[in-house]
């Protein structure tokens, strides 16, 4: 069998070059690239073609499990494992059970108890299901992802507006565009957890710093309206009485 | 949620409320059960000849009966001098003999030719009430009951109160009734309430109905004593409930003695004293122990001395009941009726007091309350012949039900609420020690102590060594205890450790800036404010992206309070963790946070303040009252 190319991203130094000195020990695993910042590791992968990826799952901007859900998207043959400081408690919590990872600090048995699982995934070429783990695990992302034909937009989440769920997908919007996105909206609130994004609605999730101010309707509900676009969005009754509070503030 | 179960119990509540008045009510009215009052007697003759006797048909017969005072008058021996005119029912303590009041004690003779209606084949019954205090009835020339033994002075008289039914034999179209009354028992004589005529079948249902009704008032009662004997026997702290068993236990005995005294179908022998003592002692005991109840469980809104006044002051006529005979303890009651009414107000005042600062389970207790005192208010009324309903008699009865209702879901409630709170204590302590030891953070420094083994023994060492001091501090269990306290520098050092450790961790991109005014060191806090609050902004600090992360940790005084300041140049807080802190909804928060605002609030009574912008960096403030000895005390907080 021929040498498994790996990458590693972990935005500790010291934790990424112990990684990478316990792998080198290891005969089948050549290591072609190490990365403290997630963002950089990802362009540099179609450059580099790894089989797999070793990553950190607590980073800053993105975390692992989301920088692994784009990694499946563009590239689905890369193998993804994660690496991380998380106790039982959180490994249940995360069912990080059913996918591969490595638990800091790592031994080597169980390093390569995880490489022999890998190379039979290689082999049969199983690819791993990240979607159904990124899809509720709950994170502060700071960029996002956004794929039109064949680019890749990275989204700062301070230049969103508000985020509309349509029929079959979101439309994201900034203060010039709409971009379009497949994941739903509860995705994308899982994803922006402790920041200031908040459900007016079923089908809308707005950026509070963006909101210029509320307005009632004859109905006794309310719309705000954006700043700079001076898009209105609805707000549901139950939802304005937490939302005053929260402009208050 | 919630809202929607109170409004089911309030639901069950009314609507069981109005079933008991409805069954009252209907059984009353729609069979005939009430005794007719249309026709009164005048001058010692009820002609009842156009009256027409059905089935179910029962008629009082009252108004204007002969009185003979001081005399027993044999019915065959008709010796009609100087007979006097006394009302029916009524007391004869002001009848005028010799134009002076003859007062309670006396004796004399009743009575009353009652003519029945020509085309009466129906069996007939009497209802005789008890009398004050015993009575022998002629009817028709025979003796067909008594009560006690009549008697010409307290000596010869024996007293008994016992309600009676008697069948009647009707050949003639008239009834003679002769009655001997004497008292020297009670302060108040004579005949007090209607004797009911009727058919044997309506008199029977008419008294079957009174059955049903005491069975379930004492089945109620005695029900709910044993829940609250339960309640007690579990929960030994809830005095409430053993105060609530006994009120209702009185409550029980009093239904057990009054209206068909049902406690004859017990103890058929049981004495009058006995059972005008424990009628008694039944009205005392209702606000001596609704007060002690009330005390227990709302102990600010009701101030001691007036609980102990109330206590006193009827416990005293408890005494007196116990030890005087019937016509000491007797008159004192009207004293003690009016008494009642101004403990029950006051009482009503207490409870609309806690409800007001939404104390569980208040609402309905007031409910109940004020229900049991306008049912009492009737009941009294009728007492003393202020109104004459019959309907309205026993109205107490229910007041008594829909009150024991109230009171069991009252201490329901409060048990719940009780239940709830040592839960979110529990959970609270349980998060406490969560936030204490952070296992994600041991795993990635171990992590890395392993790796500088290899690179740098001398770096590992010194990161194993403040790896240890951190340790030390967070597994000094001594400090879980509530009521510890620690020197700020000790709080500090734990901190410094663990920014050491973590500026390893993170190569140098940590940077702390400590702002600390000398004379704060040696200030007592309580331990594990700083520490959290550090290990957040680093986290929020390192969350923002590859720049470095700044932290500043303050302490200095400010109008006699230690400010304690923690800030970073992270990702901020996000609006509605802020929010939450404000509200106290601590479900939105970490429970980092939840814990020290928690403990900040028990302890000094002052909130966490946050200061945030998204991106920009968070600022977090502890405020601490410096008291004098705040340096040298360690007990002055608990």
């Amino acid at each position: 069998m021929s040498m498994i190319k790996a990458i590693l991203v972990d935005d500790e130094l010291f934790a990424l070059k112990e990684l990478q000195l316990q792998l080198e020990s290891l005969p089948n695993i050549q290591i072609i690239g190490s990365f403290t910042n997630p963002l950089e590791s990802f362009f540099n992968i179609t450059m580099l073609n790894p089989d797999v990826v070793f990553l950190d799952i607590d980073m800053p901007e993105v975390s692992g499990i989301y920088l692994a859900e784009q990694i499946m998207t563009t590239h689905p043959q890369v193998k993804i494992i994660f690496v991380t400081a998380f106790d039982k408690y959180a490994i249940n919590a995360f069912e990080l059970n059913a996918v591969d990872y490595i638990l800091k600090p790592f031994t080597l048995e169980r390093i390569k108890k995880t490489i022999s699982k890998l190379e039979e995934k290689i082999e049969k070429n199983i690819n791993t299901d990240i979607h159904s783990l990124s899809n509720q695990y709950k994170e502060s992302v700071k960029k996002f992802f956004i794929y039109e034909q064949d680019n890749i937009i990275l989204l700062n989440i301070k230049d969103i507006y508000y985020i509309e769920a349509l029929n079959k997908f979101v439309r994201i919007r900034t203060k010039d565009r709409f971009y379009n996105s497949n994941h739903s909206l509860n995705y994308f609130e899982n994803k922006l957890k402790n920041l200031d994004f908040f459900r007016t609605h079923r089908g809308y999730l707005v950026n509070l710093d963006k909101v210029a101010e509320i307005m009632p309707k004859i109905n006794y509900s309310f719309d705000i309206r954006m700043t700079d676009t001076n898009d209105l969005i609805p707000v549901s009754r139950t939802n304005i009485k937490l939302l005053k509070q929260l402009l208050e503030l | 949620m919630k809202n929607n179960k109170s409004y089911i119990i309030y639901l069950l509540i009314i609507s069981l409320i109005s079933l008991i008045i409805v069954i009252e009510y209907n059984s009353f009215k729609n069979n005939k059960g009430v005794p007719g009052i249309e026709l009164k007697a005048k001058q010692g003759i009820l002609d009842l000849t156009d009256l027409h006797f059905d089935d179910e048909s029962l008629h009082s017969l009252d108004g204007e009966w002969s009185f003979f005072y001081n005399q027993f008058i044999m019915p065959d021996n008709y010796d009609y001098s100087a007979p006097g005119i006394i009302t029916v029912p009524g007391l004869w303590n002001s009848y005028q003999y010799n134009k002076e009041e003859i007062g309670a004690s006396g004796y004399g003779t009743y009575r009353l030719k009652v003519l029945l209606p020509s085309n009466c084949n129906e069996k007939l019954a009497l209802k005789i009430p008890d009398m004050s205090s015993s009575y022998r009835l002629f009817v028709n020339g025979k003796e067909i009951s008594h009560n006690g033994v009549v008697g010409k002075s307290i000596e010869e008289e024996t007293p008994q109160w016992k309600p009676l039914i008697k069948a009647l034999n009707t050949d003639s179209g008239q009834l003679d009734i002769v009655i001997h009354v004497s008292n020297f028992h009670h302060v108040k004589g004579g005949i007090w309430e209607s004797i009911i005529l009727g058919t044997e079948e309506a008199i029977y249902k008419h008294r079957e109905l009174n059955l049903l009704l005491s069975f379930i008032l004492i089945g109620v009662l005695f029900i709910s004593v044993f829940y609250y004997l339960v309640i007690f026997s579990v929960m030994q702290s809830n005095v409430t409930s053993l105060y609530l068993a006994m009120f209702s236990f009185m409550a029980g005995l009093r239904e057990l003695l009054i209206r068909e005294a049902v406690v004859f179908l017990i103890f058929p022998d049981i004495s009058f004293k006995l059972m005008s003592k424990l009628e008694y002692i039944t009205v005392p005991s209702g606000p001596l122990l609704l007060a002690l109840s009330l005390y227990s469980l709302y102990p600010t809104e009701f101030p001691r001395k007036i609980m102990n006044t109330i206590v006193t002051v009827f416990s005293l006529y408890i005494i007196v009941i116990i030890f005087t005979p019937l016509k000491i303890f007797g008159p004192l009651m009207h004293l003690y009726l009016i008494l009642f009414i101004i403990a029950f107000i006051y009482m009503i005042f207490v409870i609309a007091a806690a409800a007001k600062k939404k104390k569980p389970g208040a609402g309905t207790l007031l409910f109940g309350t004020l229900f049991l005192l306008l049912t009492a208010l009737i009941d009294m009324g009728y007492v003393y012949k202020l109104h004459n309903n019959y309907d309205l008699a026993y109205t107490f009865s229910i007041g008594l039900i829909i009150f024991i209702l109230c009171q069991m879901h009252s201490l329901s409630l409060n048990i719940a609420d009780v239940f709830q709170r040592a839960q979110g204590l529990a959970k609270a302590e349980m998060a406490f020690l969560q936030a204490q030891i952070v296992p994600h953070f041991l795993y990635n420094t171990l992590n890395t102590i392993i790796h500088l083994t290899r690179e740098s023994p001398e770096k590992a060492r010194s990161l194993l060594m403040e790896l240890s001091k951190y340790l030390h501090g967070k597994f000094n269990f001594d400090l879980y205890n509530k009521n510890k306290l620690v020197t700020l520098e000790y709080e500090l050092d734990i901190v410094k450790s663990y920014l050491a450790i973590e500026s390893v961790r993170f190569s140098n991109r940590l940077k702390v800036n400590y702002q600390i005014d000398e004379q704060t060191l040696n200030h007592k806090i309580l331990p594990f404010l700083l520490q959290p609050l550090v290990e957040n902004a680093v986290r929020h600090g390192f969350r923002k992206n590859s720049e470095d992360c700044i932290i500043t940790i303050s302490a200095f005084v400010q109008e006699k309070n230690l400010i304690l300041s923690v800030s970073d140049n992270g990702i901020g807080m996000p609006k509605n963790k802020i929010l939450a802190l404000t509200k106290c909804d601590y479900s939105e928060l970490g429970t980092g946070l939840t814990n020290i605002n928690q403990r900040l609030n028990t302890a000094y009574g002052t909130d966490l303040s946050i200061v945030s912008t998204i991106d920009a960096g968070t600022t977090i403030n502890i405020k601490i009252p410096l008291r004098s000895d705040n340096v040298h005390d360690k007990s002055n907080i608990s």
